[in-house]
């Protein structure tokens, strides 16, 4: 059988089709630049192309920028994740390999340095585990501002500051990056609000919401229903008070469900 | 299988393929025999080189191998036999290595129709470079790790309601990549990113929940402090309770308002917001079929809380005002339970037909909305698994079919010596590294996949 060259021009634009840009630059140009210096070839085995091939940087270079989009790769997700730390060592790691190459690839240090990278990352998920903690538990605060109701909560914040004071860092610190700030969907005022709710807390705590403003208010509408009992069951004639269930089925459609078996019962 | 003489053979086999002599074979001997000792005094340890120590070592042999200083080799040989392009069955004997050692016993049916695809090419074609197309076309390789993860994800995506975000939320940021990557590197990148994305999802549908339940949880005590009042039950008792509610529901809707961007209108536009205010309870495992309280109370909702809650109306002119909108509390099961029963049997009815339900019936775990999210939880958590081992898995395929296909015109064909200095370096694997967790594959298959590589064009 006769050495096809164009073949393996085919099988090389085809790898460059299917690589994206965004994710494996490297490799896509490694493609295209080899097909386009074997369409200037003239092989007639594959022997001689092989020769060939081992003079020129085609012959590493395939396995180079896969490496290189590689760590790019990584360097990318961490970065959009915002784990700016881990995108740092894999940032050291492209470096290493600009300029040692596969030598650095086969050391020791290789993979030390990705495990370091793994090893940070850990870091980050364990933080935003606490911080999203104590920040689930200031939400829980604010829909229960009476003592009675917030106890766990409150627990859950206790717990949360002394774990990330275990893990080496502060709520301030946390609270300050875009990764942990992210996490808890607030405003740029809610953000405030829920910093300032704990640096108080931490100071002893915001006082219980009081009931006793309302007791003046409380007093006057309780009279006030007293007062007009039948009026009042009078206007509740012109409503409807029923109870009733339905089953949402998930649909296609601008409420994203349709309701079906609607129940109703007195 | 043993496992250590496994994950040794996987070591000292690109050694040996080099047919070292004199004193390299000697130092690959030695290195062989500390593997042996080490590997028996820990027989845990699933990356000998690494844990041993002998990382460094082994590097270094490999190069000297590599590099033909194997001089004495040379001299001793010099009628070596003449390199050859590989055949298809020789480039995919690799994959089959893989296929035996280790995938095969998972018994995953898509996976072993996917991996019989790629062996069929053998059948196709006696062209290697021919081969290198069919595979590289019909994404054969890539869908040997992505065939059971497609369609796990497809019938889930069946199964889950997709507004309901406590089970469609992790689907979505992660399996997804698994429905169009068309390369490894998609698949790299996702999974990189899939465990801080769960990560996230898990606190953010807590907080969602929380703030929707509570904000349903207020108005319904408004309505609920209305009704009583209505029908002269303790009248006194829960016009004094709307004081409190009224106070409450006010500030905690400044706070979805202004501290966290919801609005009402936010709510009643996003649909997994407007069914957690109709206090959903789920009729199967995934809450796919919900019961909720009637839809017309987004209207009420809307109304009290607008028209009443957050007006400068005095409470006195609210209560004596007809409500236009109906508000219905949900029924109570201990009165009316043939209500559920037969909820339960649309439900069933309803998701007949979907393969998912054919297979897992309502339990007991995911009956309530903890359950639920702790069950979503363990999927996510199963999610990102998945794909770091679809990952390592590939970037084994991926250094194999890299290597072969990078070298061409005849790099499929490339062989030995010369391909040795140019190694793809990312974590190849064995089966045996396919099946372990994180802490193997990355070490030990990183060297291995150097020796599976030129284990394909032997002498």
């Amino acid at each position: 059988m006769g050495y096809d060259l164009t073949k393996n021009i085919e099988l090389y634009l085809l790898h460059a089709e299917h690589l994206r840009e965004d994710l494996s630059p490297n490799q896509k140009q490694y493609y295209l630049d080899a097909a386009a210096w074997l369409g200037e070839q003239n092989f007639s085995t594959a022997e001689e192309a092989v020769a060939a091939m081992k003079q020129t940087p085609f012959y590493e270079g395939g396995a180079l920028a896969k490496t290189a989009d590689d760590i790019g790769i990584r360097i990318k997700a961490m970065k959009e994740v915002g784990y700016d730390d881990v995108a740092a060592i894999h940032q050291q790691r492209k470096e290493k390999f600009d300029a040692q190459g596969n030598g650095y690839v086969f050391s020791s240090a290789w993979l030390d340095d990705y495990k370091r990278a793994g090893a940070e990352a850990e870091k980050y998920a364990r933080r935003k585990e606490v911080f999203g903690k104590i920040f689930a538990a200031y939400v829980q605060i604010t829909g229960n501002p009476q003592g009675e109701y917030r106890k766990d909560a409150e627990a859950d914040i206790t717990a949360g500051i002394q774990e990330l004071q275990t893990l080496g860092v502060t709520f301030d610190q946390l609270a300050g990056q875009p990764v942990y700030r992210n996490l808890t969907m607030t405003t740029d005022k809610g953000m405030v609000a829920f910093v300032d709710f704990v640096h108080r807390y931490l100071d002893g705590g915001p006082a219980d919401t009081s009931l006793d403003d309302m007791q003046e208010e409380q007093d006057e509408i309780a009279a006030f229903v007293q007062a007009h009992k039948a009026e009042l069951q009078a206007v509740g004639k012109n409503e409807c008070w029923k109870n009733a269930n339905c089953i949402a089925v998930p649909a296609d459609n601008d409420e994203g469900y349709v309701y079906i078996a609607e129940k109703v019962v007195e | 299988m043993d496992m250590k003489q496994m994950l040794i053979d996987a070591y000292m086999k690109p050694l040996y393929d080099q047919n070292p002599t004199g004193e390299l074979l000697e130092r690959a001997k030695n290195l062989e025999a500390q593997l042996h000792a080490f590997g028996d005094q820990n027989p845990q340890s699933m990356d000998l080189v690494g844990d041993s120590g002998l990382r460094d070592v082994y590097n270094q042999l490999y190069m000297d191998v590599l590099s033909g200083q194997n001089t004495a080799a040379k001299a001793a040989e010099p009628d070596q036999p003449a390199w050859k392009m590989p055949t298809v069955g020789e480039f995919l004997s690799t994959y089959r290595h893989v296929y035996e050692a280790s995938v095969r016993e998972q018994k995953r049916p898509l996976t072993d129709q996917a991996y019989a695809k790629l062996f069929d090419v053998e059948n196709r074609t006696d062209d290697l470079v021919e081969a290198q197309i069919i595979i590289e076309k019909e994404y054969l390789v890539l869908g040997t790790v992505t065939a059971d993860y497609k369609a796990y994800a497809q019938e889930f995506a069946e199964a889950v309601d997709p507004n309901y975000e406590v089970t469609s939320a992790a689907m979505d940021a992660t399996f997804g990549v698994y429905q169009t990557a068309t390369s490894l590197d998609e698949i790299t990148y996702m999974g990189e990113i899939a465990s801080a994305v769960c990560d996230d999802l898990a606190v953010q549908l807590k907080v969602k929940v929380e703030m929707m339940q509570t904000l349903q949880a207020l108005l319904f005590a408004w309505e609920h402090a209305k009704r009583k009042i209505r029908e002269g039950e303790k009248m006194e008792d829960h016009a004094r309770a709307m004081v409190v509610t009224r106070r409450k529901t006010r500030a905690y809707y400044r706070f979805l308002e202004e501290d966290m961007g919801i609005t009402f209108d936010t709510i009643e536009n996003t649909p997994f917001y407007r069914i957690l205010m109709l206090n959903p309870e789920g009729l199967d495992a995934l809450w796919r079929l919900k019961r909720i309280m009637h839809p017309d109370n987004l209207k009420a909702m809307r109304y009290v809380l607008f028209e009443e809650i957050l007006s400068d109306k005095p409470l006195s002119e609210i209560l004596m005002t007809a409500q236009p909108y109906a508000y219905y509390e949900a029924i109570d099961n201990r009165r009316y339970p043939e209500v559920q029963k037969e909820f339960l049997r649309i439900a069933e009815e309803e998701n007949r037909d979907i393969p998912y339900f054919q297979k897992h019936l309502a339990s007991e775990e995911t009956s309530t909305l903890e359950g639920l999210m702790e069950k979503a939880g363990d999927m996510r958590r199963t999610i990102v698994d998945s794909i770091d081992a679809g990952v390592s898995a590939l970037n084994g395929f991926a250094a194999r079919s890299s290597f072969t296909t990078k070298r061409a015109p005849a790099v499929s064909a490339a062989v030995s010596k010369v391909i040795d200095k140019a190694a793809p370096t990312v974590s190849a694997n064995s089966g045996a590294f396919q099946q372990a967790a994180g802490t193997m594959a990355k070490s030990a298959a990183k060297e291995v996949g150097k020796g599976l590589l030129r284990g394909l064009f032997r002498k």
